[in-house]
């Protein structure tokens, strides 16, 4: 292309992301606000477990009941810490809602053609991440992994809570106001995201990813490419990526997708100090790799 | 004195709002999203004005001014989205010399006015050809349904005749082969995720379609003897696509070609798995 067929799908790139994401990070900044509003730090602190690991687990059992997309998840875990949930039990929602919530589930047994061994897959692969970033901040504070900067905070970099005061109509206009700044908030890094990932698509060719996409754990002389989109019901067209990559590749995109992509790194970076934001974007990168390492492994050493 | 940032906070959230609202309700949301999700897209920016207008007529205590420049970003939006819903210069688009030899370059929009190049069927001819065959049951399909089909591999359906449209595109690796590959731009959500989707067609007057044409096809689909190439994106890439996907195992033997105008929308959407097909 051009340069102008390039600025230009650039720039229908980054509007397609964002008018596409819009919506889900309006909810997210909705009912980040109705926590904001009707959320009582007390009451919550109550219904907390004092043990760590039955914390991790209510944050991924919150997860899977609550479906929200992996742009609302995170201004809704913001304003979850800042209500003073601790990381160990929001990080885990974090991960889990967009990912291995109910609605997710469904559509990945639809999409494989009812195969339950790719929806267990899906939910094998993204809970060691979500387990493991909640051992990594057990007894973390959120103020200490939390930027400062944002609405929540007021603008002046330290965390407090409002009990709900005020009428109906009072109310009703904070949980707007709460919502609006929010998705401005967060809006700006979703565009960065979407920018980069605009970069990404104009400047690397899809032919340049076929050299990365060999499979190193296929063994046999029939070519393993084609298997993936096969595994697919036709519904499922958008496989183009999928279909570059090795069959063994092919699971991780739906597992690792949710929790860390160029809009969410953006996004990770902007709510989350480096240290956090480096370890919610890495985990899950990791962990998906060796799990599906690891089942690539063992299905080799079967066949 | 803060009071005026909340209000150009308030402008800002009402001008999102209402650019979502414009970019979903016309036809030039084809170009971003599918059409199924329009209903989100008009309730997206229906909820963000709402907030914005007590905070424009009603404003709170905002922050300082030198936070202003944090919204950047969302006058680029702006830039963005007159740029990219600017359909007719970006049909004009110019063509990459480094993908010629590989990934030939077609104007999607662009209306392909060209003479039937000999060895073509007149128009009329294919025409008359299509009916025929239509009447004898030839159904009208798109490609990535007919891929869907394809893939189904059931005899009974993959045995009917099928009128499929679409841009011929003829490949080096094709050239002398009686065959050209017809693809068709098919979005499942949105314009991020198009793909360029089609079989390889065998045609003996291949030779005579020019790249880029648009073009109706009367024919049925074979079992095909080769493996496939490797990266069908190496083949043939549409612009506007990342992939492309050239079905692996089955080939259209046409019995008619005709040029034909670009449809309205040169997308598809619609991935029906029984009739009726969109077309």
């Amino acid at each position: 292309m051009g340069a102008y067929g390039q600025r230009t799908a650039f720039s229908r790139i980054v509007v397609t992301i964002f008018i596409e994401a819009a919506p889900f990070l309006l909810i997210g900044s909705l009912l980040g606000a109705l926590v904001e509003e009707f959320g009582s730090v007390e009451r919550m602190a109550h219904l907390l477990p004092k043990n760590t690991a039955a914390g991790i687990g209510l944050g991924i059992v919150a997860g899977i009941g609550l479906p929200i997309c992996e742009c609302g998840s995170v201004p809704l875990a913001r304003r979850l810490m800042r209500k003073g949930i601790p990381p160990h039990v929001v990080l885990p929602f974090m991960y889990a809602a967009p990912a291995i919530n109910p609605v997710v589930l469904a559509s990945t047994y639809i999409a494989f053609k009812g195969n339950p061994l790719m929806v267990l897959g899906r939910v094998g692969m993204i809970l060691p991440a979500a387990v493991l970033i909640g051992l990594l901040h057990a007894g973390v504070r959120s103020e200490d992994i939390l930027r400062g900067q944002g609405h929540g905070a007021h603008g002046h970099g330290h965390f407090h809570s409002h009990e709900p005061h005020g009428g109906l109509v009072a109310r009703f206009l904070s949980i707007l106001r709460h919502m609006a700044l929010d998705f401005l908030d967060m809006g700006r890094f979703l565009l960065l995201g979407a920018a980069f990932s605009a970069l990404f698509r104009i400047l690397i060719p899809s032919r340049a990813l076929a050299p990365l996409a060999k499979d190193p754990f296929h063994r046999g002389d029939d070519p393993p490419r084609r298997d993936p989109f096969h595994l697919l019901r036709g519904g499922r067209l958008r496989g183009g990526l999928l279909r570059l990559l090795p069959a063994r590749g092919m699971p991780c995109v739906p597992r690792r997708g949710p929790m860390v992509d160029l809009k969410r790194i953006s996004l990770y970076g902007s709510t989350f100090r480096r240290g956090t934001a480096l370890r919610l974007i890495f985990i899950p990168i990791l962990t998906v790799f060796l799990c599906a390492a690891v089942g690539a492994w063992i299905s080799g050493v079967r066949t | 004195m803060k009071e005026p940032l909340e209000r150009l906070k308030g402008l800002f959230l009402i001008a999102v709002g209402c650019l979502m609202l414009v970019l979903a309700s016309g036809d030039l949301y084809l170009s971003f999203m599918n059409p199924r999700f329009r209903w989100l897209t008009l309730a997206a920016g229906a909820l963000l004005c709402l907030p914005g207008m007590p905070m424009l007529l009603r404003p709170g205590q905002g922050h300082h001014w030198s936070r202003l420049t944090a919204y950047a970003p969302f006058l680029a939006l702006f830039v963005f989205s007159l740029q990219a819903a600017d359909r007719g210069r970006a049909a004009a688009a110019e063509t990459d010399p480094d993908l010629a030899c590989t990934a030939p370059q077609i104007r999607i929009g662009e209306a392909v006015q060209i003479p039937s190049p000999p060895g073509i069927a007149t128009a009329k001819e294919a025409a008359a050809r299509r009916l025929a065959a239509e009447k004898r049951g030839a159904l009208r399909i798109t490609t990535a349904e007919l891929y869907i089909l394809a893939d189904r591999n059931d005899p009974a359906e993959t045995s009917r005749r099928y009128v499929l449209r679409g841009v011929a595109v003829r490949p080096k690796a094709l050239e002398g082969s009686g065959q050209f590959l017809l693809l068709r731009t098919f979005v499942y959500c949105c314009s991020v995720d198009a793909t360029a989707v089609g079989f390889l067609v065998q045609w003996a007057d291949a030779a005579g379609l020019r790249d880029g044409q648009w073009v109706r096809l009367t024919g049925r689909l074979v079992k095909r003897t080769d493996p496939g190439p490797e990266d069908d994106s190496d083949l043939a890439q549409l612009p506007g696509t990342y992939f492309t996907m050239v079905h692996g195992t089955c080939l259209f033997t046409a019995e008619s070609v005709e040029p034909v105008e670009p449809p309205e929308v040169e997308f598809t959407f619609a991935t029906n798995e029984e009739e009726p097909y969109d077309y």
